[in-house]
C-alpha cells in the first residue's frame, strides 16, 4: 500500500454491491388463504407459520387474554395426537412450536430442518385445523397462565407497560396485557374459546408464511394438502379502537417502595400502521430514539448518565397505537430525565433538523436493512408485516425510495402532526414518596398501588 | 448427525501476533469485523469486580482519532450496527457493515486497540460509570431474582476463584473504579498478542488481509498477559442460602461443578441438559411442568467456560408450591439419571434440537464471525463453528448416565431457594 494512513477522519469506501430482498411469491388458494414465501437455501432451515386474524384486538372487551389462550390452545391437542404426544412429535425433528396472539394476528409457528418441510406443514395443519380442545390440559394451562400473570407486576417495565396501557386504553382490548390478568383468565371456559375460534379462525384473511430452504411448487402442493379443505366464514370486521386524548400531561406512579431503579414510560395515542405517512415516522422514531445514536440515548445516557439505555417506538397496530419513550433511570434523576425527555420530543416539534443529521438518519435505515434479513426467522417476520399490513409484494424494494424522498422540511411537519409532549401519559414504576415530588410540576399525579 | 456445512477460511497471524480469521461468504453485500480481547472479568480481582465490562463501555467512548460520541456514529451512519460484550473469559466488540465499509470497520476498531489511551479522562469515566451502574440496576437489582445466581456462585465457587463474582461486578466497586486502573488494564490485555480479529462476509481474501495488515500492522505488540490464577472448586457438602426477594412465585437455583467447555465431557453434559429441558417433551418440563404442575418453567445449562464452572439448573415453581417441594423434585431425578439408562428416543430429539440449533446459530454473519473467534481463542481452531456439532454425535444414553454419576452427586451442591415472602 503506497498511500500514507490517514486516521483522522474516516476511510473513503469501496464501491457498493447491489443488494435485494429474497424472491417472494404469493398466491391465495380457493379457500381464501393466502401462501407467503421467500426463499432463502443457504441453511438447510425452513420457518412456517399460519397467521390468522384471531389476533388480541379481537377480544371482546369482558375476554382479555382469549386470542391468546386460544393460541396457546392449539398446542394443547388435536385429533391424532394429544398435548403430550404433539410436542414429542414436533420435536423428535428438532423442531420447536409455538403458538399465541399478537394485537393483530394470532400465530402457530414451527421452527423446522428443511428435509422435514413436508411433515412439519402436515403438523402445523394438524395442531391448528383440527384442534379438540382438550378440558383437563385447558385447565392446566389456565393455571401455568395466570401463575405468569401474577409474576407480570413483579418486573418493573411490564408494571410500567400494564399501567400505560390502562391509562391511555382503558375501555378498550389495548387497555390490557395480551395475555390478559388473573381474573380474566380464571373466568374463561372453553365455550367462549370455541366462540371465539368460529369467529376469527377462518382462512379468509389468514396467510401461510413459509422463509428458508425449500421448491416453492413444493411448497405450493403441499399447502393445498394441508389447508386447502379448510372452511370457516368472513374474516372477521376490525374493531374501532381509540385512545384516550388527554387534556394535558398526566402523571401516574405505579408505585414499588424500595425499589432500586424507576422505569419510565411517556407517550400519548398514535396513528395505525396503516396510515400512509407511517414510513415517515418510522424515520422520525429513529432519529428520535430508535439507535444508538438517536437524540434521546445521546442526552439521557452519554450527555447525563441517566440509564443504560432509551427506546422510542410508535406501535404497529391494524388500530390506532400508541408512540411511547421507554427507559429505565436511577429513581433520583426520574424528574430530571422527564424533562429532558420532553425536551427532546419538543425539539423534534419545533427545530429544523440539519441536512446532515437527517441524511445520517436515512443512511443508517437504508444501510441497515440487509442486515435486518438476514436468517428465516427474520425473512418471515418481514413477510408477517407484508400480510398483516397488506404490503405490496415488492415492498422492501419500494420502501427504501420511499424513505429516501423524505426531507428534512417533512420531519418537523410530521413531529407537529404527530408528537404531542404537552398531552403525555407519563407512567413511572417505581417508589411514589421519592417519585411524586420530583414529577408534580408536570401534572396532576395519580399514585396506583400493586 | 453431522452438519452439511463447510465454511471457507483463511488464518494469518501478524507481526505483532494479532490473529487473523477471514471467512468468506457473498450471499449479503456484509461485512462483519469481530475482535475478541482474551481479558474478561475472571482476570480481575476482588475489590475490583466489573472492571472489564467498564472497560468495555470505555472503549466506546472514542480514542484518540475518534471523538467520545463517534464510534457509534461512525458504524451508524453508513448503516452499520456495533456493539460489544463481556463474559467470564474474553470480551468482544464487533460491527456489522455494508461490505464496501470494510475499512471503516477496521480503522475504528485498529484505532481503539492502537490509539485508546490519547482519548480517554475522567469525565468519560465517571459518566460510564453512571450508565453502568444504571445497567446494573436495570438488569439485576431493580428484578425480582436479579440476584440469586450471584449468590448461587458465591457458594458454588470458592474464595479468590475468578467465576465467583458477576460479570457486571458489585455495585461498590463500579462504583470505586479509577482512572489510573483503566491505563494498567489496557496496557496489560488491550495488546494485538492477545487478540483474535475475524473479517467475515462479503470480501476479497487478499485485499481484506491488505487492509488489516495495514490498520492492524503498525501495532506494537505487547507483553502476554499474565494468566488468572484458578482455584479448584472444592464441594464436598450441600451449600444454601435463602434469598429474601420481592417475589410472587417461588425458586429453586441449583448448582454442581461442570466439566471444563471444549471437553467431552462438556458436550455430553450440554446433551443432558438438552434432554432434561430443552422443550416441551423434554423429561422435566413433561413431568415438573406439564404432568405435576409443580413448576412454571424449568432450565438446566452448562456454562461454556474455559475453566471448570457451573452446571446449574433453575425450577421456577408455581403458586403455593414449597421451594423444598420442587428440589425434592428435582433431586429425585437428579439420582435417577445417575442410575437409570434415559430412553434412546429422548437423546435423539435432543440432538436433533442441537442440530437445528446449530444452523440458526450460524445463519447471522455475526454470530458467525463471533463463533470463530471464540474457537480460535479458546482452542486455536476457528473452522469448529462448523464442527462443534460433530462432538454429540457419538453420545449415548449411558453416556449420559455416566455423566450424571460422575458431576451430579446431589450431597454436593450449591442452592439458592427464593421463596414467596
Amino acid at each position: 500500500m503506497s498511500r500514507p494512513l490517514d486516521r483522522t477522519t474516516p476511510p473513503a469506501a469501496d464501491p457498493a454491491r447491489p443488494f435485494h430482498f429474497p424472491d417472494t411469491t404469493s398466491i391465495v388458494l380457493g379457500n381464501g388463504l393466502r401462501v407467503l414465501s421467500a426463499r432463502a437455501p443457504e441453511f438447510p432451515l425452513v420457518t412456517a407459520q399460519l397467521l390468522t386474524p384471531a389476533g388480541a384486538m379481537q377480544n371482546p372487551l369482558d375476554r382479555p387474554g382469549l386470542a391468546d389462550l386460544h393460541g396457546l390452545m392449539l398446542l394443547e391437542g388435536s385429533e391424532k395426537y394429544d398435548a403430550a404426544e404433539l410436542a414429542a412429535t414436533v420435536e423428535q425433528l428438532g423442531s420447536s412450536m409455538d403458538s399465541g396472539a399478537g394485537w393483530n394476528i394470532s400465530y402457530t409457528e414451527l421452527s423446522l430442518l428443511s428435509d422435514d418441510v413436508e411433515q412439519g406443514l402436515q403438523l402445523l395443519a394438524e395442531m391448528t385445523l383440527r384442534s379438540t380442545f382438550p378440558e383437563e390440559p385447558f385447565s392446566r394451562l389456565k393455571d401455568r397462565t395466570k401463575a405468569d400473570l401474577i409474576r407480570r407486576p413483579g418486573r418493573p417495565n411490564l408494571l410500567a407497560d400494564d399501567t400505560f396501557s390502562r391509562v391511555l386504553y382503558g375501555g378498550s382490548p389495548f387497555g390490557f396485557p395480551i395475555k390478559g390478568t388473573p381474573e380474566s383468565i380464571e373466568a374463561l371456559d372453553i365455550d367462549a374459546i370455541k366462540t371465539f375460534r368460529r369467529r376469527t379462525f377462518v382462512p379468509d384473511g389468514s396467510t401461510l408464511i413459509v422463509a428458508g430452504d425449500f421448491e416453492t411448487e413444493t411448497l405450493h402442493r403441499l399447502a393445498e394438502d394441508c389447508f386447502g379443505a379448510w372452511t370457516g366464514g368472513p374474516k372477521p370486521e376490525r374493531p374501532t379502537l381509540e385512545a384516550r386524548v388527554l387534556d394535558g400531561i398526566e402523571v401516574h406512579i405505579a408505585d414499588r417502595p424500595g425499589a432500586a431503579q424507576t422505569q419510565l414510560y411517556l407517550g400519548h395515542g398514535g396513528p395505525s400502521r396503516l396510515d400512509p405517512e407511517f414510513y415517515k415516522l418510522i424515520a422520525l422514531n429513529v432519529l428520535l430514539g430508535g439507535k444508538f445514536t438517536s437524540r434521546l440515548n445521546l442526552n439521557l445516557r452519554e450527555r447525563h448518565g441517566f440509564t443504560y439505555g432509551v427506546q422510542s417506538s410508535f406501535a404497529r397496530r391494524l388500530a390506532p397505537a400508541p408512540f411511547t419513550v421507554r427507559t429505565a433511570v436511577a429513581t433520583d434523576v426520574a424528574g430530571a430525565a422527564v424533562k429532558e425527555i420532553l425536551f427532546e420530543v419538543e425539539r423534534l416539534r419545533s427545530e429544523p433538523v440539519t441536512a446532515e443529521e437527517w441524511d445520517e438518519t436515512l443512511s443508517y435505515l437504508l444501510g441497515v436493512f440487509p442486515y435486518t434479513v438476514q436468517t428465516t426467522e427474520d425473512l418471515a417476520s418481514r413477510l408477517e408485516n407484508l400480510a398483516i399490513f397488506d404490503l405490496a409484494l415488492d415492498y422492501y424494494e419500494t420502501y427504501r425510495d420511499q424513505l429516501r424522498s423524505i426531507t428534512p422540511e417533512q420531519v418537523i411537519d410530521t413531529a407537529q402532526r404527530f408528537l404531542f409532549p404537552d398531552r403525555m401519559a407519563i407512567v413511572a414504576a417505581g417508589p411514589a414518596e421519592t417519585l411524586a415530588p420530583q414529577l408534580e410540576a408536570y401534572g396532576p399525579v395519580h399514585v396506583h398501588q400493586a | 448427525m453431522s452438519s452439511n456445512l463447510r465454511f471457507d477460511l483463511q488464518r494469518h497471524t501478524l507481526d505483532n501476533g494479532l490473529q487473523v480469521v477471514l471467512h468468506r461468504d457473498t450471499r449479503l453485500p456484509l461485512v462483519t469485523v469481530n475482535i475478541w480481547y482474551h481479558v474478561g472479568s475472571k482476570n480481575e480481582t476482588p475489590g475490583r469486580t466489573g472492571f472489564a465490562h467498564l472497560f468495555e463501555h470505555l472503549l466506546f467512548q472514542g480514542s484518540e482519532n475518534v471523538g467520545t460520541n463517534d464510534h457509534f456514529r461512525y458504524v451508524q451512519q453508513v448503516g452499520g450496527v456495533a456493539n460489544g460484550s463481556t463474559w467470564y473469559d474474553r470480551t468482544n466488540y464487533f460491527e456489522t457493515l455494508p461490505s464496501h465499509e470494510l475499512d471503516r470497520g477496521l480503522w475504528l476498531e485498529s484505532d481503539r486497540m492502537g490509539f485508546f489511551l490519547g482519548g480517554i479522562h475522567q469525565e468519560k469515566l465517571d459518566n460510564q460509570r453512571d450508565v453502568v451502574m444504571n445497567e446494573r440496576r436495570q438488569r439485576v437489582d431493580n428484578q425480582p431474582y436479579g440476584r440469586a445466581t450471584e449468590c448461587l456462585y458465591e457458594l458454588l465457587f470458592p474464595q479468590g476463584h475468578p467465576y465467583r463474582w458477576p460479570v457486571i461486578g458489585y455495585m461498590e466497586d463500579i462504583e470505586a473504579a479509577e482512572l489510573d486502573m483503566v491505563k494498567e488494564f489496557f496496557e496489560t490485555y488491550y495488546v494485538p498478542n492477545n487478540a483474535v480479529l475475524t473479517v467475515a462476509g462479503d470480501i476479497d481474501y487478499d485485499a481484506a488481509l491488505a487492509k488489516i495488515e495495514r490498520w492492524f500492522g503498525p501495532i506494537a505488540a505487547g507483553n502476554p498477559p499474565p494468566p488468572p490464577a484458578v482455584p479448584t472448586i472444592q464441594l464436598d457438602e450441600v451449600r444454601r442460602t435463602v434469598l429474601e426477594d420481592q417475589v410472587k412465585l417461588p425458586r429453586v437455583y441449583c448448582a454442581f461443578p461442570a466439566p471444563r467447555y471444549g471437553d467431552q465431557d462438556w458436550y455430553t453434559a450440554d446433551l443432558l441438559c438438552t434432554v432434561l429441558t430443552g422443550g416441551k417433551a423434554s423429561l422435566l418440563y413433561d413431568d415438573l411442568v406439564l404432568s405435576r404442575s409443580l413448576a412454571q418453567f424449568v432450565s438446566a445449562y452448562v456454562l461454556p467456560t474455559e475453566e471448570a464452572s457451573s452446571f446449574g439448573f433453575v425450577l421456577s415453581g408455581g403458586p403455593d408450591i414449597e421451594p423444598d417441594a420442587l428440589e425434592d423434585a428435582l433431586i429425585t431425578h437428579l439420582d435417577n439419571l445417575r442410575h437409570d439408562v434415559l430412553d434412546e428416543t429422548l437423546v435423539e430429539r435432543a440432538r436433533n434440537r442441537l442440530l437445528r440449533h446449530h444452523y440458526q446459530e450460524l445463519q447471522s454473519l455475526a454470530d458467525r464471525a463471533d463463533l470463530m473467534s471464540q474457537f480460535a481463542t479458546y482452542f486455536d481452531a476457528p473452522e469448529m463453528a462448523a464442527r462443534e456439532i460433530e462432538r454429540y454425535r457419538e453420545i449415548t444414553a449411558e453416556d449420559l448416565r455416566d455423566l450424571a454419576h460422575r458431576y451430579l452427586d446431589t450431597g454436593r451442591r450449591a442452592v439458592v431457594t427464593v421463596p414467596v415472602p
